[in-house]
């Protein structure tokens, strides 16, 4: 019997709201071991197309296949130790510490009545440490700067471990420093065997450090490849309105107007 | 995490104070009972032993007719609403949420009010205060409904839709109560500036019940609270069921709240005063802010009702009215905190 690929498949995914479509027949596979970025200009569908991927929302037609399985079939607790998500906006309105925040990430592990070991907390604090954290896991997380929750956040998800991460602008807030640590340390996730899908505005950015880029246009899908190959001075013009020249030397993505 | 020591040192300041403030507050009224007195009654009628014996009949019966289930019903009440306060603030994501301010008391008061002056509670020990959770729950989903907006809970149209809602039910409860052959000031001001006085062992046991039964189940939502704090979309990917468990958690909390206004009218301010109070010393972790809060919200309640009695003694004030003051001032200065933007606590 061949055992079903690692992967999440999209097949014709759509979804639309009021007659309104926001995603049409969406149709890709996510592999893992690959850094996966979902541009386009505003209003796109990006964040649209990461909540059907965490089911945060249904799609109204097509399926997704988690690993040979609908998403739909899976039972929360489980699908949750396979994917995780960091969204647009995390909120720290009540003043969580930081550790605790990421703890949370090990809750699709924990039983009802379960607590936390000392291993979850072992493993929050590399998650922490990871995005440049440590010794922050006492602090209240409302005393932290936009940045400084944002890499809490990020460090939530890790804690998750989970196979494949999806990441909504995981960058914003982020100095240029960390936002070029994050890059690095999404794609040495995504190496170590991980799926890795962030949704990004930064095209320089994401053509620098993402193995394939997926373009979306008024919910459609325009192209998707390697950003080398797919972020042509056309598709540059054409969908984001804004010209782009690349470094003849490391072939860096430039993009003016 | 395993309880830590400044945890464990909190129950335990918690327990015993909680204790104290019982037998304090059973002590000290119109007629002072020595303490000595209030522990040999208790321990007289609870082990039947004979150490009651030999004691004044009238200060037995201050203690065990009069003042031991008003204490023990004020605690209860106290408990209740103060996890039901800590556990609305995490579900809405609303540090304001309480169950005065949303609505919740008014409604299931007011069902209460109907119940008794239609006379349908006799049929049923429990009828009045399961008519006052149906209303609770109904005045919970309007004000729910009305609020939620894809999913979301939008916190500006919960709150007045709550205070709106909250009114409506009071005029409602003054219009019954006014068309009723029972009509008196007194009447009124029981359901709406609520209180424990002349309380007796039958509206603790049916007030008891419910209420416990609900806060020891809750318990088991707490990291299901504890994920909610970070929003929506994070908490549903940490495997939390949104939808169902809401259902949940607004059926249990009703429960409280229903049962507590049941018999002891419109007690307001108590669940935001304590789970704040209590946020401040223990953290936001509901496995410790849930029970924490309980026992905090069973102190405080004994000690209002203590004030209410004595303070302008031999007139009583009604308890709601104690609350109030001390809870206002407090909203006020959370109100100010959230426009602040800084968050809570």
């Amino acid at each position: 019997m061949q055992k079903e690929k690692q992967s999440i498949k999209a097949s014709e995914l759509s979804y639309g709201v009021n007659g309104k479509t926001i995603v049409a027949d969406a149709s890709f596979e996510i592999e893992k071991n690959e850094f996966l970025c979902v541009i386009g200009p505003n209003g796109a569908g990006k964040s649209t197309l990461l909540r059907l991927l965490t089911r945060i929302l249904n799609p109204s037609e097509g399926r997704i296949l988690l690993d040979g399985k609908d998403l739909r079939q899976y039972e929360a607790k489980k699908l949750y130790r396979k994917i995780s998500f960091l969204p647009q906006t995390s909120y720290f309105d009540f003043p969580l510490s930081v550790l605790e925040v990421v703890l949370t990430g090990r809750y699709p592990y924990l039983g009802i009545l379960e607590s936390e070991s000392e291993e979850d907390i072992k493993r929050a604090e590399d998650c922490l440490s990871l995005v440049d954290m440590e010794g922050f896991s006492q602090r209240k997380v409302t005393t932290l700067s936009g940045g400084e929750q944002q890499r809490v956040s990020i460090a939530r998800v890790l804690a998750q471990e989970t196979d494949f991460i999806f990441l909504d602008e995981p960058s914003s807030h982020l100095d240029i420093h960390h936002k070029f640590a994050l890059m690095e340390l999404l794609r040495s996730i995504a190496r170590k065997g991980k799926g890795v899908v962030a949704v990004l505005h930064d095209l320089s950015l994401a053509s620098r450090f993402c193995d394939r880029v997926l373009v979306l246009e008024n919910g459609r899908t325009v192209a998707l490849g390697e950003p080398s190959r797919v972020l042509s001075e056309k598709l540059l013009s054409s969908v984001f309105k804004v010209k782009g020249s690349r470094d003849p030397g490391n072939g860096n993505l430039f993009v003016f107007r | 995490m395993p309880i830590g020591k400044k945890t464990l040192s909190v129950y335990v300041i918690l327990a015993s104070l909680l204790a104290l403030t019982v037998v304090t507050c059973v002590s000290l009224g119109a007629v002072s009972v020595p303490f000595d007195d209030v522990l040999r009654v208790i321990a007289g009628k609870l082990l039947w032993l004979d150490a009651g014996a030999g004691i004044e009949k009238s200060h037995e019966l201050i203690v065990w007719n009069i003042r031991l289930p008003r204490v023990l019903l004020a605690a209860t009440i106290g408990g209740g609403l103060s996890i039901v306060g800590a556990v609305m603030q995490a579900m809405f994501r609303n540090p304001l949420a309480e169950p005065g301010i949303l609505g919740w008391s008014s409604g299931g008061a007011f069902f209460a009010v109907l119940a008794i002056y239609t006379g349908i509670y006799q049929r049923w020990f429990f009828l009045l205060p399961l008519v006052a959770f149906a209303g609770t729950l109904l005045t919970a989903y309007t004000v729910y409904g009305i609020s939620r907006y894809r999913g979301f809970v939008e916190n500006t149209t919960l709150l007045l839709c709550g205070v709106a809602l909250a009114t409506l039910f009071v005029s409602l409860t003054t219009f019954v109560l006014s068309v009723s052959n029972a009509w008196s000031m007194k009447e009124m001001l029981f359901w709406i500036m609520g209180g424990v006085d002349s309380r007796t062992w039958t509206h603790f046991t049916m007030a008891a019940a419910p209420v416990l039964t609900a806060s020891v189940i809750l318990l088991f939502y707490a990291k299901n609270l504890n994920a909610r704090l970070l929003g929506y979309e994070t908490a549903k990917t940490l495997g939390v069921d949104i939808e169902k468990t809401t259902r949940h958690l607004i059926v249990l909390s009703s429960l409280i709240v229903g049962a507590s206004v049941a018999v002891s009218g419109i007690v307001g301010f108590v669940g935001l005063i304590i789970p704040h109070s209590v946020r401040l010393i223990i953290g936001v972790d509901h496995r410790r802010l849930l029970p924490a809060s309980f026992i905090a919200g069973a102190i405080f309640l004994p000690v209002a009702d203590l004030i209410a009695r004595t303070v302008m003694s031999p007139q009583e004030l009604r308890l709601g009215i104690i609350t109030s003051f001390i809870g206002v001032p407090f909203f006020v200065f959370l109100l100010r905190r959230n426009f602040s933007g800084k968050g809570i606590a």
